[in-house]
């Protein structure tokens, strides 16, 4: 406490020094645009101004705000020999008319920092002017026994010569969660409802937030959990722990059967495997299940169907364009080999990174020509990269620092360095295209300035390219062990498919205003992803099946029931529409009819349902990507009223049952009617699912059957079918669960 | 599947129309064996009278044909009647020392020369696969169990079938251990079917145990046609499977596989020869990894023979090799990786530097001495004669050489080629690089050559050759897309008849002389004639017109045409070029070329009509038009509807539209009009006449042949129409005029040629609300002014209006000239109250 005063002390000195010399045009001047809002980008700080007059936005061309502010209008804005009259402090005071009202009063720190610097002849900065480095947010943690109470944060800013302060009253705030902890203007953090969320302070170009857990009231909190099957169990546990969120139990071996089998080959369970999984008395029968699964080739293509949709392999009927069917098809069946055989993701991805020749002969070769669908400018290509390999979003960066990131127009520019040398042209035959890098391809150039940008990794340091083209120093970057983004992006994505949400969520917006919900967990994840399993995909899968975790049931106790970010439970997800589709036809016992293809399962269509004509509508009304960009979001699991009357009279299932396939015809030849329907009705259930009728459900449905002495072989099966369209339309069926 | 019936009836339908334009559509097979008589079949329409069988290269004698009642349908799954005149069997003698594959050739029927179309010659005997006639694949050959069997140094003629996503075919032949297998096969490159469709197959070959050994889809060689060559680990079956490189529905492809026990060269080095030498040359891949000696020709000749084939062992597929007139310099085999230490080659240009590129992003360096003042074709050679490399090529000064000329370039379009090559491949050849090269100085120049994706290895091969840039040009036949393309593509002449060819010069880049030449034809054969006027090189497009005499003996063969200089001076050689992009390629992205130089004609039986142009008797002037009047003759009992078309006029005159003529019709007037770009002087107009479109239904209800029978385009002689320089140069004042009043255009008149008598002028393009008062203004023979009475209401929009101008009539030798001239600016104010 007492070094807590004293440093309080040291910074307030520090800062009333600082105020008593001439204001910094950046440090202190811009600030207050920025607390403000003027320089935001409903305001001056659009791309072109606002009423006039245009600042940088956030604050990310401080010499341009100064120009714009002392030379564009001469004497229009600042008046130095009357500060007080200048327009810019009556506009800002409201004595003026002003679109945006009045912003601070006459006698406020703001209006004095900007007076003090026009009556000092509004001088530019010397170059000796330190720059902020970074920012803290104190306290980083805070925990509060329940909704009540507040704290107020303090915001510190750090400099390039060394000196920090207090910035608190000239930063910006926000929460992750409103609805859990609020944050006011001035930095006054208030707690709403138990659970746990962030708030963030900004403050030039930087954002940093601290950690708030909100318990709940009750004294009476006594932890109950399984033993932790594995380190996810101990990391998930620990954060309910602190949050007093109990995990829920185990799910039922149905429930798991089902899951599991619909999240690692994108199928259902068959009647057998049921049959065999629930009669085994193994004790380790789940874990095997699930090495089972694994070792099956709809493992790896089930993650080919996803990374194929990720990494945006689409054909078009352009040949010329360079995303030829062939090309298309060619760079799936490679990526497929990829997964099926468990190849290390970081050598997955340094091929993809560094592949150059031809995009036939090389199917690698297409990485940057798919992710861009054609022939895209770097900067581009580089957005795109960076939001598949590392799950950031960068183009912000773009035009202006990123108002919520770390990323500034330097790391944007010195990023897309890395791609100006990727080169195409057409190969031997139309369809064909090559890739190449020009070594000496000029540095991407600065928007603001046109200067020139060295080769920098986001995040990190800048490429030794003595003796490695730019493309191969970033695949060594970018795959390495300790490549945090990296490895963590893929667990993120990886994690994500097994319980419809990712650490960090949306998977591909890692930023530091959208942290993880458990940041150990996902940090021990991406370190046994890279550093223990050496990047195969398998092992981290087989560990997060392993879980308590993964395995735990859907059904909430009361302290999880409002839990949807921390993995006290299991959420009903609606599998994607490809695996729908699969496992819809593999109830129905059909093999559907595929334009285009041989094939008879969705994920294995290089292109997802795009060239399938037949179905495409299906596709589409379940939400299946696009792949009209990199976003994961492109992929839609939401349900909706199409899909409800899709099912109920669309084609798919109808044409199935009454045209195409066998299975009711089959399953009555082989039993007698009705003595047999029970038996007919299980296996139904146990197909549709995985599980057979209680009671009650066989007293409704036997409600319905047909009189016994029914003898018309049609009615029998029109009951059936009855029965299995029910099943089908049942969200049992639609939701993994 | 009442929907899928009726498109699939749909399809056939408009399919059925588009076979029905065409005379020779397809052939089956198109594979035969040397030193046989072998008998094809050729589909296609009015075939009844099949004549003559043209091939460009010697080796096959057409021995006849007889007509086909029965045919396969095009998915090969039954035997379909065949309506007369739409399928006949042809029978050729096929020469032992005949060249192995493509042979082109076109049939000439009693009334037409037929479209290109090629016969594939091997040295194996040949067989079907057996799956044709199946609804069954795997029951025939679709599978490891049904594996169809066939000896090593067989040629299999194989299909896959319409409308099947995959086809596999599958073959077995029982091996020795060591023994070479290899596959090569043909169908991208057979342009099966005249529409949009390329093919592209893949080649597997498995062991006993099923296992892949090797597999091939494209290849630098051949591109999307696969070959692959092994040794075999041990004695046992062998199976190869040949199946569609990528699912997707497709026109119906056809496919020929050599399947043989010899090696196959992916590649030679070095690329080329001196012409007269025996050239020692490095066989690699394919298991031909060894040295070998080939005479070459004693001089290139022309183009068709400046790249010879060589066959390895039993290969079918040849490698091709360059003639040159000039000597090889190889790689020295030390690292010349910078311009610091290039190779110096300090003798006389043109030369040829031949080399590998085996390091991974370095290029090899020649140092080489030139003159100022002489003009180089810098060219490589590589991907088109199937080297992976993809050449990149730099051109820059020694230290001590004061030039600026410092050049890289990678690509090179067609025109950059002297088009000296024969039978290449669109995008290969784009990828090798070409630049002329004209030393600014003289002094030592260095030639650096890598590949562009910076790749390597033992097989990038690259041959550059220095040679002068001489100057030429090439004619070749206009694609015109307006009706039936192909027919136009020959040139046929029916008896007692003329025809015409619109032809476009082919310059290639560095070529430039630009002066007038005549057009020469050599060969023709007794009673035929061609005329056509001299032109400029380069100026546009000049027309042929063919006559033959009524009694012509029907013929086809070949002709020479060729042009040369009006000044004997000049050095220059221009000839004929048959440069077409394969119709392999869909959506106008072809990959393949005919290119020939020989030009084929053919002299038919009489045409059902004839056409003249009656001669006007009055000059068309610049800035006017007129209208000639057209007569056709119907003959033989032929009383149908007829369209006439000009195809060519010279530059600045334009013809109108084509003219249909109903059946009762037989005069017609076709407009020409010329404006102030058009040459004085006169040219020969040459009108083309061909049935018009047949609206009436066939037996089976189908609407028959797009515009008539296709099969006869005949043109007028020539009649010689004067270009000449208007009478009059009409100037109007800026005038203003009110709304609701009347008033006067006044334009002051230049009598650029003597009036011969009075002339009518009337204003044209008025604004709305601007009326002529009174009927035309008369002009008499020195006339100063003309005054054009007009009448403003108060629709007129107030402002300045712009290009109105006036039509001049005037009549002479009972015929109507008309010209237009001059330009008003005329104000409208608003109504004054």
């Amino acid at each position: 406490m007492k070094t807590t005063l004293l440093s309080c002390l040291i910074l307030t000195l520090a800062h009333a020094a600082f105020a008593e010399e001439v204001p910094s045009f950046k440090n202190d001047v811009v600030p207050v645009f920025m607390r403000g809002g003027c320089n935001a980008g409903n305001c001056h700080g659009a791309a072109r101004g606002k009423d006039g007059f245009m600042l940088s936005l956030f604050g990310y061309d401080p010499e341009g705000d100064y120009y714009r502010l002392l030379e564009e209008q001469p004497g229009r804005r600042v008046n130095l020999a009357a500060p007080e009259q200048s327009l810019l402090l009556q506009k800002a005071t409201g004595k003026v008319a002003h679109s945006g009202g009045e912003l601070f009063a006459a006698d406020s720190e703001a209006y004095r920092v900007i007076h003090d610097w026009i009556a000092a002849g509004a001088p530019r900065d010397p170059e000796d002017t330190p720059d902020v480095t970074g920012i803290r947010m104190e306290p980083p943690v805070m925990e509060f026994p329940g909704p009540q109470g507040n704290v107020e944060t303090k915001v510190i800013a750090t400099y390039s010569d060394g000196s920090e302060r207090d910035v608190t009253q000239w930063s910006l705030y926000l929460s992750s969660n409103e609805g859990v902890v609020a944050i006011d203007d001035s930095g006054v953090v208030a707690p709403q409802r138990a659970g746990g969320a962030h708030v963030f302070a900004r403050f030039s170009r930087f954002t940093q937030g601290s950690e708030v857990f909100i318990l709940p009231e009750s004294d009476e909190f006594e932890w109950q959990a399984p033993e932790p099957a594995n380190y996810i169990d101990e990391l998930v546990y620990a954060k309910l722990r602190k949050l007093r969120i109990h995990p829920s139990g185990l799910c039922s071996d149905e429930d798991f059967l089902r899951r599991v089998t619909i999240d690692l080959i994108g199928l259902l369970p068959t009647e057998d495997e049921y049959r065999a999984f629930m009669e085994s008395t193994d004790p380790d029968k789940r874990t095997r299940v699930i090495d089972e699964l694994i070792s099956r080739e709809d493992f790896g293509e089930l993650w080919t169907a996803k990374w194929g949709e990720w990494l945006r392999i689409k054909t078009d009927t352009n040949v010329g364009f360079g995303t030829a069917p062939k090309i298309g098809a060619g760079y799936f069946v490679w990526l497929r080999d990829q997964f099926i055989s468990d190849r290390p993701l970081n050598e997955v991805f340094h091929e993809l990174v560094t592949a150059s020749g031809s995009s036939l002969e090389n199917p690698p070769s297409n990485f940057f020509n798919m992710i861009v669908q054609g022939n895209e400018p770097p900067h581009v290509i580089g957005q795109n990269v960076a939001q598949v390999t590392l799950g950031i979003q960068t183009q912000c960066a773009e035009c202006h620092n990123h108002p919520f990131d770390r990323w500034t127009m330097d790391d944007y520019y010195a990023w897309t360095s890395f791609f100006t040398g990727l080169r195409r042209k057409h190969g031997r035959i139309i369809s064909e295209t090559l890739f190449t890098t020009n070594p000496d391809a000029p540095l991407a150039k600065h928007l603001l300035d046109g200067r020139p940008m060295p080769h920098r990794f986001l995040g990190g340091g800048a490429p030794d390219l003595e003796n490695q083209s730019p493309r191969q120093a970033l695949a060594t970057w970018m795959t390495g062990q300790n490549n945090e983004l990296f490895r963590e992006n893929l667990a993120n994505r990886t994690w994500d498919h097994f319980f419809g949400r990712g650490i960090v969520a949306p998977i591909d917006d890692v930023r530091i205003s959208n942290p993880p919900s458990n940041g150990p967990l996902l940090n021990e994840l991406g370190h046994r992803l890279a550093e223990d399993h050496g990047y195969r995909l398998s092992r981290l899968v087989r560990d997060i099946c392993l879980s308590y975790t993964y395995q735990a049931t859907a059904s909430t106790k009361p302290s999880n029931q409002n839990d949807s970010e921390f993995f006290s439970h299991a959420s009903l997800r609606r599998p994607r529409a490809d695996v729908l589709f699969d496992c819809m036809n593999q109830a129905m016992g059909n093999t559907p009819r595929i334009r285009r293809s041989t094939r008879t399962k969705a994920i294995d269509l290089f292109e997802g349902g795009a060239g399938d004509n037949y179905n495409s509508h299906f596709f589409a009304t379940f939400g299946q990507s696009r792949r009209e960009s990199v976003n994961d979001s492109e992929t839609s699991c939401d349900p909706s009223l199409p899909q409800a009357l899709h099912l109920l009279n669309g084609s798919t299932i109808h044409r199935a049952l009454n045209r195409e396939t066998r299975l009711i015809r089959d399953l009555m030849h082989l039993k007698q009617h009705p003595a047999a329907s029970r038996e007919i009705v299980d296996r139904l259930y146990i197909r549709c699912l995985t599980r057979t009728p209680d009671e009650s459900e066989w007293e409704v449905i036997q409600s319905t059957m047909p009189p016994a002495t029914e003898k018309d072989s049609r009615v029998w099966k029109r009951w059936y079918d009855g029965v299995l369209w029910g099943l089908l339309n049942s969200s049992e069926f639609l939701l993994n669960h | 599947m009442r929907k899928l019936t009726l498109t699939f009836v749909l399809f056939i339908t408009a399919f059925n129309l588009a076979l029905a334009a065409t005379t020779a559509d397809y052939l089956m097979p198109m594979a035969v064996e040397r030193g046989r008589d072998v008998e094809v079949i050729l589909h296609g329409n009015r075939l009844q009278n099949i004549e003559q069988v043209l091939f460009w290269d010697e080796g096959i004698t057409f021995l006849g044909s007889e007509p086909v009642s029965e045919v396969r349908d095009l998915h090969q799954e039954k035997m379909n009647p065949a309506r007369e005149g739409t399928a006949a069997r042809l029978k050729f003698r096929i020469a032992e020392e005949c060249r192995l594959g493509r042979h082109y050739f076109r049939i000439r029927t009693d009334e037409t020369l037929s479209e290109l179309q090629s016969l594939w010659v091997t040295p194996y005997p040949c067989v079907e696969e057996s799956q044709p006639f199946s609804d069954h694949e795997k029951k025939t050959n679709g599978d490891f169990e049904h594996a169809q069997s066939v000896e090593l140094g067989t040629t299999v003629y194989g299909y896959s079938l319409l409308y099947r996503l995959q086809d596999h075919d599958f073959f077995r032949v029982e091996m020795e251990a060591g023994q070479r297998l290899t596959v090569e096969l043909w169908s991208d490159c057979l342009n099966f079917f005249r529409t949009d469709c390329t093919s592209d197959y893949a080649v597997a070959v498995y062991g006993s145990d099923r296992k892949r050994l090797a597999f091939s889809d494209n290849t630098a060689l051949t591109r999307r046609d696969p070959w692959l060559s092994l040794a075999v680990p041990k004695s046992g079956t062998y199976y190869i499977d040949i199946h569609k490189s990528v699912e997707a529905e497709h026109m119906p492809w056809h496919y020929i596989a050599n399947i043989t026990g010899g090696v196959r060269p992916a590649l030679t080095y070095p690329l080329g020869g001196e012409a007269g030498t025996t050239l020692a040359m490095q066989l690699l891949g394919g298991g031909a990894d060894r040295e070998a000696k080939v005479p070459l020709p004693k001089r290139p000749g022309r183009f068709e023979e400046s790249m010879i084939e060589y066959r390895a062992g039993e290969a079918v597929l040849p490698n091709r090799i360059q003639v040159a007139e000039f000597p090889n310099v190889l790689e020295d085999g030390k690292a010349h990786f910078t311009p610091d230490n290039a190779q110096v080659y300090d003798g006389q240009l043109p030369i040829a530097f031949n080399g590998i590129i085996e390091n991974e992003g370095k290029l090899d360096w020649f140092r080489f001495t030139t003159r100022k003042g002489e003009r180089y074709r810098i060219r490589s050679y590589s991907a088109r004669l199937g080297s992976p490399l993809d050449p990149i090529m730099t051109i820059q000064p020694t230290p001590g050489t004061e030039s600026k000329i410092n050049v890289t370039v990678d690509d090179s379009k067609f025109h950059m080629h002297d088009l000296a090559d024969n039978k290449n491949l669109a995008h290969s050849m784009k990828m090798d690089p070409v630049m002329i090269f004209e030393p600014d100085v003289d002094g030592d120049f260095l030639l650096g050559i890598g590949d562009s994706q910076f790749l390597a290895g033992p097989h990038h091969v690259y041959r550059v050759e220095i040679q002068p840039v001489t100057d030429q040009a090439f004619l070749r036949v206009t694609r015109d897309y307006r009706e039936v393309p192909a027919k136009r593509e020959a040139f046929v002449i029916p008896r007692g008849n003329t025809m015409e060819r619109t032809m476009q010069f082919l310059i290639p880049a560095g070529s430039r002389y630009r002066g007038e030449v005549e057009f020469i034809a050599e060969g023709l054969p007794p009673g035929v004639t061609m005329e056509c006027a001299p032109a400029k090189v380069g100026s546009g497009w000049v027309q042929l017109i063919f006559t033959a005499d009524k009694n012509t003996k029907p013929w086809a063969g070949f002709i020479d045409l060729k042009m040369r200089p009006t000044d004997p001076a000049a050095e220059f050689t221009g000839e004929y070029l048959f440069h077409r992009v394969s119709d392999g390629g869909r959506g106008g992205y072809g990959d393949s070329f005919y290119l020939y130089r020989k030009c084929p004609l053919a002299v038919v039986e009489p045409a059902p009509f004839a056409v003249r142009v009656l001669e006007p008797k009055v000059p068309l002037m610049k800035k006017a038009s007129l209208e000639v009047e057209v007569e056709v003759e119907r003959r033989d009992g032929f009383s149908g509807p007829v369209r006439l078309t000009c195809y060519w006029t010279p530059y600045g005159v334009a013809a109108g539209a084509p003219v249909d003529l109903t059946a009762e019709e037989s005069r017609a007037t076709f407009a020409l009009s010329a404006d102030d770009r058009a040459e004085v002087g006169s040219f020969p107009l040459s009108i083309t006449v061909q049935q018009a479109l047949d609206e009436t239904p066939d037996e089976r209800g189908a609407r028959k042949n797009g515009y008539g029978t296709g099969y006869h385009y005949v043109a007028s002689p020539p009649v010689h129409v004067q270009v000449a320089e208007p009478y009059l140069d009409i100037t109007f004042e800026r005038t203003a005029l009110a709304q609701e009043t009347t008033g006067e255009l006044v334009a002051a008149i230049t009598e650029l040629r003597p009036l011969p008598g009075t002339a009518q002028a009337k204003l044209l393009l008025l604004p709305p609300g601007m009326e002529a008062k009174g009927s035309a203004v008369k002009i008499q023979p020195g006339d100063k002014t003309v005054r054009f009475p007009v009448k403003v209401t108060r629709d007129c929009l107030v402002g300045q209006h712009e290009n109105i101008t006036c039509e001049i009539a005037v009549e002479v030798g009972g015929q109507l000239i008309k010209q237009t001239s001059g330009n008003a600016v005329i104000r409208i104010d608003e109504e004054k109250k």
